[in-house]
């Protein structure tokens, strides 16, 4: 009677396991990775499939600073993209592989999960397909995009992260989505300007706060712009750099005449850290840039019609100054969580 | 006892066949007739092969060194309807012999057709594609080498290479003119115009029907719109629009029935 209990009980047991077939496949180990937003900013749209969990935002990471990304092994998305910059670079146009030069300045990277679009001209519309950009651009990584994969899925740490997180092998998807990860979770929004704006008046010392006054004034127009919570309305201006372009900006993307000349708006988080400044780092200092509007630009006839002389007086240009300096957030610059 | 020693293993079975997926239900075999599509690449009456230099149309040299594009949505007409039978293919000369066809295959159900027609490109939903969501050997795959990385979206025809600026010149074709063309946007999403090319035809059952056409550079060239030299020699389709415009109204007209 025992042996035929036992044979029963391993039979009922079989067949409970036998119940669960059709999920045979392993869960992978991985969890969610928490973004901790700051106060007052939206929540971040996230791609369905590439969802943040802590091992793809940690291969994105090693993949940001892997140099084999490109060709000849010498250039990395963090060569151009220094952290001490906002993940900007400090000379007018960076230097790509055998120190080629491309056309424009590098972009900073930070809440880039809230852009509709990427690159000046917005010619690419999610940050996992921004990934194939560099890694073919000639001027950049010049790498032909299949030897790429086929390099970096040498790497048995990849592979192992990319089972892991992806539940698949490294391949295009997991590099794209992996990189798209890392960089959802450059997220920046502690700056004196913050802590001011929520609640800590001693954030923002007097001349800083008559800046923001200045900066949301009609008579400015600034935040016309440059406002919401990311300081840009991801819109596509005209600023009066030059009367003639070099680079004729969005029209190269869409054909449309009167996108010529014109280049995404740019967030100004951080911007007293992203010198050099323009679409083509031709403006050296922050107090040029505001000389710059202050002058009211170049007759371009592309020009937005809120670029005018402002007739700033020097306490003025110093207050604007003030505060722009306001909106560097350290502690992202600093975050160990994003460093090499 | 004995009995019990008997039913359980049945129970067990009977668990196990009831909480598994579903039996497979009855599978009807394809039908095995099917169609092949040749689409012969010639400069006038010659077979074009890429790196080799020709005489066009006005009698400059020419040497095509890249030429791929896209076929979608290639449908079959019946008296009573229309038939996909494939979304999409890339086709290229890569590799292609002299007198080899560009290939597209598909299995169709045996019956009578009345034409064919076919996309030259991308519809918007598959030009708005993620290539690195496909897999390596997809059409549509990043490793095709297809896809604009600067402004999303692929190009739907490449035609890339060298020719000369002055007619009845001597050869080699001069390696300094170079030209390529290379057209995407979902404004440049044209329908093959195929005219007398498009030819009623019968399958029988588990027969393999050969449908051939000729593709001719010197209609993509000289078409409706003369875009030979004189309009630059290259278009991203962004730049110079008109010329791929222009280009794209050539090419989906320089298919015609094949006279092998």
């Amino acid at each position: 009677m025992g042996k035929t209990k036992v044979f029963i009980g391993i039979c009922l047991i079989t067949a409970l396991l036998a119940t669960g077939c059709g999920k045979d496949e392993l869960e992978p180990l991985d969890a969610p990775y928490e973004l901790n937003l700051p106060v007052g900013f939206p929540p971040m749209p996230v791609p369905v499939g590439n969802e943040l969990t802590v091992k793809r935002v940690e291969l994105g990471k090693m993949l940001f600073f892997d140099k084999g990304m490109s060709r000849d092994s010498t250039v990395s998305c963090g060569s151009c993209h220094l952290q001490t910059n906002a993940f900007s670079d400090v000379i007018a146009i960076s230097s790509g592989i055998e120190g080629r030069k491309g056309m424009r300045n590098s972009p900073p990277l930070f809440n880039l999960g809230y852009h509709p679009y990427y690159f000046f001209d917005g010619g690419v519309p999610t940050l996992e397909l921004q990934v194939l950009a560099p890694v073919q651009d000639v001027n950049e990584m010049d790498h032909d995009f299949p030897l790429a994969v086929e390099r970096l899925a040498q790497n048995p740490r990849y592979q192992e992260m990319a089972r892991i997180a992806y539940n698949r092998e490294f391949d295009a998807f997991v590099l794209t989505r992996a990189l798209g990860a890392f960089e959802r979770t450059l997220v920046s929004g502690n700056s004196a300007y913050d802590q001011y704006n929520n609640g800590q008046s001693s954030a923002l010392n007097e001349s800083a706060k008559r800046g923001l006054a200045l900066f949301q004034s009609e008579r400015l127009s600034c935040s016309g712009c440059h406002g919401g919570f990311n300081f840009t309305d991801y819109s596509f201006k005209n600023n009066g750099l030059a009367e003639v372009y070099a680079d004729s900006g969005r029209i190269r993307v869409t054909a449309v005449e009167a996108d010529r000349d014109k280049f995404k708006v740019p967030s100004l988080r951080n911007v007293a850290l992203t010198a050099p400044y323009m679409h083509d780092g031709s403006i050296a200092s922050l107090a040029q840039v505001v000389e710059h509007y202050n002058s009211g630009g170049a007759n371009n006839p592309q020009k937005d019609e809120r670029i005018k002389p402002l007739n700033l007086t020097a306490q003025e240009k110093s207050d604007l100054l003030e505060f722009l300096n306001a909106l560097s957030d350290y502690e992202f610059t600093t975050n160990a969580a994003f460093a090499e | 006892m004995r009995y019990l020693r008997l039913l359980v293993p049945m129970l067990v079975w009977v668990i196990m066949a009831s909480s598994c997926e579903k039996d497979p239900e009855l599978i009807i075999e394809p039908d095995p007739s099917s169609i092949t599509f040749n689409i012969y690449p010639k400069v006038g009456n010659q077979p074009m092969v890429l790196n080799q230099e020709y005489l066009d149309e006005d009698s400059y040299r020419i040497m095509p060194t890249l030429f791929r594009f896209y076929v979608s949505h290639l449908t079959l007409l019946t008296d009573s309807g229309e038939l996909e039978i494939k979304d999409v293919a890339l086709l290229s000369l890569e590799g292609l012999a002299s007198g080899e066809p560009l290939t597209i295959e598909a299995a169709i159900p045996a019956g009578n057709y009345t034409g064919v027609r076919f996309w030259i490109g991308l519809d918007s939903a598959q030009n708005a594609s993620d290539p690195a969501t496909y897999a390596q050997d997809h059409p549509l795959s990043a490793f095709q080498g297809t896809f604009w990385t600067w402004n999303s979206g692929y190009r739907f025809v490449m035609l890339e290479g060298y020719y000369d600026t002055l007619a009845n010149t001597p050869g080699p074709v001069a390696t300094t003119s170079f030209f390529n063309y290379h057209t995407g946007l979902n404004t440049l999403y044209r329908e093959a115009v195929l005219g007398a090319a498009s030819v009623p035809f019968s399958v029988g059952e588990g027969d393999s029907y050969t449908y051939n056409l000729d593709l001719d550079l010197n209609r993509a060239l000289y078409g409706s719109r003369d875009i030979s030299r004189n309009m630059g020699a290259i278009t991203h389709s962004t730049s110079n629009y008109q010329l791929a415009e222009d280009f794209t109204e050539n090419f989906i007209r320089a298919f015609s029935l094949s006279n092998p």
